[in-house]
């Protein structure tokens, strides 16, 4: 426990003055994204599927499936279940978005930047034709 | 340019190169999050030279990386490529104009801050082409904070006990 204390006590003697403006912009960005990404609302009932930044495509989070989507290097198969979407296999070498999780809430995504593909989750169908694309 | 400095940029690129391999291997569990140790030898260069040096050892660590795991020309070296130049370039800017006012540390954390935002805006902008991506920045800015202390403080011991006489303005005068 001591030692531990020695050692904060020894970084905070290596730490300038000027560290706290760096402190600062860290805190406001990071209290600032999570507040403008924050979850809203319930669980969405739509995914929106991008790729390579054409029209999008839409699935249905109701229904219990298991689909492909062809991406530019490969294919994601991508799992369906109790409103939860998650990639089972993906073409890509590193293998983010298998290790990224479930999503189910609107404005959560998973990516594959080789493939790029992104699929995003919507409150309803409609709604996603308003989704920015940039 | 000299003898020793030359040979000290290639240990330098040499020993980052590594360190971005043996990273690549190790499996992490945390999607896009990597820890970045070979940041500490571009680092290092930035503050015993300026930012040419700084930037020599990034360019020459990212291609030899690359190459090495068998990304080159993937998305992930433009995203790295992007990120490192932007990163180094605001540490320069750092170490340059306010002196002895940040510590190593501090200037580490903000250049992990900008590495990290650059990476996401170039994925976002080039290669998904969608916003959504930014959802990701909370996360990227907890890594960019961990990794930007832990860098800085491995930067900070080395400066401090270095035996090689390099001039710069930011290392104590050494033994």
């Amino acid at each position: 426990m001591k030692n531990v204390l020695n050692t904060f006590k020894q970084i905070r003697q290596y730490l300038k003055p000027g560290d706290i403006i760096i402190a600062l912009v860290w805190a406001i960005l990071f209290f600032g994204s999570l507040w403008l990404f924050r979850p809203r609302g319930a669980s969405g009932d739509t995914v929106c599927v991008y790729v390579d930044g054409k029209m999008p495509e839409f699935i249905s989070l109701k229904h219990d499936t298991e689909g492909v989507i062809n991406g530019r290097i490969g294919e994601l198969h991508y799992n369906i279940k109790d409103g939860e979407l998650w990639i089972t296999h993906a073409s890509c070498p590193q293998k983010h978005c298998i290790h990224f999780g479930r999503i189910e809430h609107p404005g959560e995504a998973v990516f594959c930047i080789p493939n790029r593909i992104v699929i995003e989750v919507v409150g309803h169908s409609e709604s996603g034709i308003d989704a920015i694309t940039m | 340019m000299n003898i020793k400095k030359m040979t000290m940029l290639a240990v330098l690129t040499a020993l980052a190169s590594a360190l971005f391999a043996i990273e690549c291997i190790i499996p992490n569990p945390i999607p896009f999050v990597r820890l970045g140790l070979a940041n500490t030898l571009s680092m290092l260069a930035l503050l015993w030279w300026g930012w040419r040096e700084g930037v020599v050892v990034l360019l020459l660590r990212v291609f030899i990386g690359a190459l090495i795991t068998g990304r080159f020309m993937q998305p992930v070296f433009f995203l790295s490529l992007a990120g490192g130049f932007a990163a180094v370039i605001v540490m320069a800017l750092l170490t340059s104009f306010t002196g002895r006012f940040f510590s190593i540390i501090g200037i580490s954390v903000l250049g992990a801050i900008v590495k990290n935002g650059v990476q996401l805006a170039v994925a976002g902008l080039i290669f998904t082409r969608h916003s959504a991506i930014w959802g990701l920045l909370p996360m990227f800015l907890l890594s960019a904070l961990i990794s930007g202390i832990f860098i800085g403080l491995i930067v900070e011991l080395i400066n401090r006990r270095t035996v090689f006489q390099v001039n710069t303005p930011m290392t104590d005068p050494c033994v």
